[in-house]
């Protein structure tokens, strides 16, 4: 495989995909979903803003939920990007521009019988599924760009300027949103290598990314519970005395942990729920530490101290998952075109 | 039994097919020959009630095309150029879906198609359409054009996907429903399939025909049209002497042999100038621009 | 139109879908999602049941309320959309790909027939798969020793019915895209692209920005303010003025989310359905017996949005059919 040839079709496939109607008409339907999510943490912004600068503070009750009172932390506009996060993880219609810019990756070149001709040109199979692989991920590089530069303009009009601290963390949150889509792409690039239409490959893809987003967290609780039993402590009446109830939530407390670890689990099988996590833990960095600590008062998260240690303990086995699904779909998507039948 | 008069296609006010006039009669193997992009498609979709002429009537045995398309449908066979086929299902479950719509009984179907599938060699094939090979999908769709036995075959291209020995079988079916009385209609582009198969012939050029009948009829009708002349080419033993006549276009010649163009036969009356060397004279024939040259200039006409 | 043609096509096509790969995997999956949901609500229906029966609830629970986790994942969580637009998409778009659509219009039939035998064979497949997965779920609640009522089963035959109609919405997009686009990737597309206006662009951005033309700042910040500075009867009576304010205001942008809702189907089925999944005490009137004027009166603008896309849907697919090129 020579680095040539493999760029010369990943250049000829990015001008493909950016000079598509089909490109245009999903980057602008990015664009809409996440320019709406923003407006509303736009708005939530404003609002804890006002309320910190009546108040001195936010603060954040048991439930997440921001009131108005006593020391919390201070809304920051990385906050605002959260709203990014949110319209990625909350639709399909996010993710939707890397399926729909992998699933006939190369399906559409064996109904038009192009593959054929290009395989019949000096060039090795792999530099081919390798070059379409580059093409896609900068294709989507550039949309994640420009759904970033589109944030940023928003908020610079409206006098809104990201600290110089937080510019690490907008960077990081760009990188991650590329992986994010890279692997939704990945997953579509390999049904196209399976399926032998496009119409069919796009209905594997969203099977596939319905099933891993939405099915794993909805059969999470009853994965653990069909491991680990029935909760312990649904069953116990209100009538038994306080002492005893106190030692039956002592023991149980192993039960919830392990059902967290379950659950967690297998929400690591959604690259949604991992994207998501790291989001939020960029974006609302105060709300996200405080729940993830559970300590006893509520903290700016510029007083607590996480470290880059805390930061990869806590994050590391979903910041590893996210760099897994491409790696495996690609993978599987590289042994599989490596060996078809092109007949 | 095929008749055309005026039909007309117009789409976005470019003129497809420009006031056809074709009469083929019952029996007649037709040719329809043209490039493409001269109608020849359209032309057939007209005829086989898909499509509606924007102007002119389109008779098929008797019936309105367009008026009556289904009643038209149930005396026309057709093949259509890429025929396709439903890849699920086998080559007779296709026939047996299509063949309902003729109201046939279930066991007269199933005789029919077993009788088709093993016309065209099909016979013994039990996978689904989806893994058929080119030539055997062109073969399952001859078979779909006579499932109900029709009085007006029309076949697009049938021996485009065949390979030699494919069409030498194709050619052999079309002689057979050809016996049996058929009308056929045949839009090729290969002019040597249509000269061996096909009797009559007529030729689509930019929507219009430029020539109808037999072959004979047809070169003569074309070369009138075409520029391309004559040769009178003679051979002789002894030097030729200088010949010369107001109508000669053009002499190739060396010492014994001459190529002479001209748009008429003037044989006879060169011949005099010949006649000192009229006992060395080997050959005198006249060449006409075959077919197949006239036909190519009617294609770098589009 | 001959109905003798009709039935062969559309018999032909319910047995294409019922029988195809793609069908039974997506049977497969909403099987999964709704039986979970199922399970949780028959979960919580006993939960209910004991707090019932120990007189922690006067409420006495509805396997109704079982009813509503399925029609969540069927709408909600889009499984239902996905299902009914599977089949529709390549219906027309397909044939054309594949050359067989000029063999099957070579052969006597009417092209009206051809899309109405589609039609009628895609709800029909639609119908045996949601048969299929409402009788799983009656299944489950017999087996669980949940018996309902005939007035509840027949309202679960109700959302059985809507259900069908849900799906044969987005079936009918889906078709309409089939014969729009000239490829079944481009088909299915533009379906995802007209779903993403409907239930996105207009309910969600589209009435974001009306609220922030039609009714401008949200008086909630103000009287957070005011809220907290208010120590003075005059503030008093400012603050009353301004909440009435922001119930106005309040009020208004209801209107206009709910005005702008009824351009997502999902929406109006989630809307529809919940009439039909109320428990016999959560009934408007306090009857145990939902009247018909109480479900017209609710509910009749979603009902019309929701009768009204499939057979805007059709009719789009039909006359396109019927102009289509065939070249």
């Amino acid at each position: 495989m020579t680095a040539e040839r493999v760029i010369l079709i990943a250049k000829k496939e990015f001008n493909d995909y950016i000079t598509s109607r089909r490109y245009i008409a999903l980057l602008l339907m990015l664009l809409i979903v996440i320019g709406a999510s923003t407006y509303g943490a736009f708005d939530a912004y404003n609002s804890e803003l006002s309320d910190y600068a009546v108040s001195g503070s936010t603060v954040m009750d048991e439930d997440g939920n921001i009131n108005s009172g006593s020391a919390c932390y201070r809304p920051a506009p990385i906050n605002i990007f959260r709203g990014i996060v949110m319209g990625l993880v909350s639709y399909v219609f996010g993710p939707l521009i890397a399926i729909a810019m992998g699933f006939d990756a190369i399906t559409k070149e064996r109904e038009s019988g192009s593959i054929k001709s290009l395989l019949s040109h000096p060039l090795y199979r792999d530099e081919v599924i390798n070059g379409k692989a580059i093409g896609g991920i900068l294709a989507l590089t550039l949309a994640v760009t420009t759904v970033f530069v589109f944030i940023v303009a928003i908020l610079l009009i409206n006098g809104i300027v990201p600290r110089l601290d937080e510019l690490p963390g907008i960077a990081v949150l760009w990188a991650i949103s590329i992986i994010f889509l890279t692997g939704c792409f990945a997953m579509a690039m390999m049904t196209s290598v399976f399926t032998r239409t496009s119409g069919m490959s796009l209905i594997y893809a969203l099977i596939i990314f319905f099933a891993f987003a939405y099915l794993a967290p909805a059969i999470a609780p009853s994965v653990s519970g069909y491991i680990l039993g029935p909760d312990p402590m649904a069953e116990v009446s209100d009538d038994i005395p306080y002492e005893e109830y106190e030692l039956l939530a002592e023991d149980a407390k192993g039960y919830y942990t392990s059902e967290r670890v379950i659950i967690s689990g297998v929400n690591h099988l959604s690259i949604k729920h991992n994207y998501g996590e790291i989001g939020r833990a960029i974006t609302t960095p105060s709300v996200y530490w405080n729940r993830a600590i559970r300590g006893d008062s509520f903290l700016d998260y510029a007083e607590m101290g996480i470290s880059f240690e805390d930061f990869m303990e806590k994050l590391g086995s979903n910041i590893l998952m996210m760099f897994i699904y491409p790696a495996v779909f690609f993978g599987i998507s590289y042994v599989r075109f490596m060996r078809i039948d092109l007949r | 039994m095929i008749r055309t008069e005026n039909l007309t296609k117009e789409y976005n006010g470019n003129c497809v097919v420009d006031h056809l006039n074709l009469e083929i009669k019952e029996g007649e193997v037709f040719g329809f020959l043209g490039p493409n992009g001269a109608g020849k498609s359209t032309t057939i979709l007209m005829l086989t009630g898909m499509i509606e002429p924007t102007e002119g009537i389109c008779m098929i045995d008797g019936i309105d095309v367009a008026r009556n398309p289904l009643k038209a449908k149930e005396v026309i066979g057709y093949l259509p150029e890429d025929v396709g086929f439903y890849g699920n299902m086998t080559g007779k479950q296709n026939l047996d879906y299509f063949a309902r719509f003729y109201g046939i009984s279930p066991d007269g179907r199933e005789e029919r198609i077993d009788h088709l599938l093993e016309l065209v060699r099909l016979d013994s094939v039990t996978q689904t359409v989806g893994g058929y090979s080119r030539g055997m999908n062109q073969r399952l769709g001859l078979a779909q054009a006579l499932l109900n036995d029709p009085e007006v075959v029309i076949l697009d291209e049938p021996t485009a996907n065949l390979d030699p020995e494919g069409v030498a079988q194709f050619r052999k079916i079309i002689r057979k429903i050809s016996d049996e009385g058929k009308t056929i209609f045949i839009c090729s582009h290969i002019l040597s399939e249509i000269k061996q198969v096909c009797k009559t012939l007529g030729i689509l050029s930019q929507g219009k025909l430029v020539a109808q009948g037999t072959t004979e009829e047809v070169e003569e009708q074309l070369r009138e049209q075409s520029n391309i002349p004559m040769k009178i080419i003679i051979e002789s033993i002894k030097p030729l002497p200088e010949l010369s006549h107001p109508d000669i276009l053009e002499i190739t010649r060396t010492e014994n042999r001459a190529e002479i163009s001209v748009n008429r036969d003037i044989r006879r009356e060169i011949s005099g100038q010949l006649q000192e060397v009229s006992d060395g004279i080997i050959e005198m024939h006249l060449e006409k621009p075959g077919l197949e040259e006239l036909f190519l200039k009617v294609y770098r006409r589009e | 139109m001959g109905v003798h043609r009709l039935a062969i096509i559309a018999r032909k096509e319910t047995l294409d879908h019922i029988t195809s790969k793609k069908f039974l995997l997506l049977l497969l999956m909403l099987s999964i999602v709704v039986g979970i949901g199922a399970i949780n609500g028959i979960n919580d229906y006993q939960g209910n049941l004991e707090r019932y029966k120990s007189g922690d609830s006067s409420n006495i629970p509805s396997p109704l309320s079982i009813i509503s986790p399925v029609t969540e994942a069927i709408g909600y969580y889009g499984f239902g959309a996905i299902i009914a637009i599977a089949l529709g998409f390549d219906l027309v778009a397909g044939e054309k790909e594949t050359r067989s659509l000029r063999s099957l219009l070579s052969h006597p039939l009417y092209r009206d027939e051809i899309i109405n035998g589609k039609a009628i064979g895609g709800i029909l497949a639609l119908t045996i798969a949601i048969t299929a997965v409402f009788t799983l779920v009656f299944a489950m609640l017999l087996i669980q020793g949940i018996v309902p009522s005939l007035y509840e089963f027949s309202l679960m035959l109700i959302i059985w019915l809507i259900t069908i109609v849900f799906l044969a919405s987005n079936f009918a997009l889906a078709l309409m895209a089939s014969v729009i686009a000239g490829t079944s990737s481009n088909a299915l597309i533009l379906t995802l692209i007209i779903l993403f206006v409907l239930s996105f662009f207009i309910p969600v951005f589209g009435a974001k920005f009306t609220v922030n033309t039609m009714l401008g700042d949200n008086p909630r910040d103000e009287i957070t303010i005011v809220r907290y500075y208010a120590n003075s009867e005059e503030n008093e009576e400012y603050l009353e003025r301004l909440e009435d304010k922001q119930r106005d205001y309040n009020q208004k942008e209801s209107a206009i989310n709910d005005f702008l809702s009824l351009f997502s189907i999902q929406s109006n089925y989630s809307a529809l359905t919940g009439v039909f999944a109320k428990p016999p005490w959560d009934c408007i009137d306090g009857t145990p017996i939902l009247s018909f004027n109480e479900v017209i009166n609710k509910v009749w603008s979603e009902l019309l949005f929701f009768l009204l896309y499939p057979s805007l849907f059709f009719g789009i697919a039909y006359v396109k059919f019927m102009r289509m090129d065939l070249r």
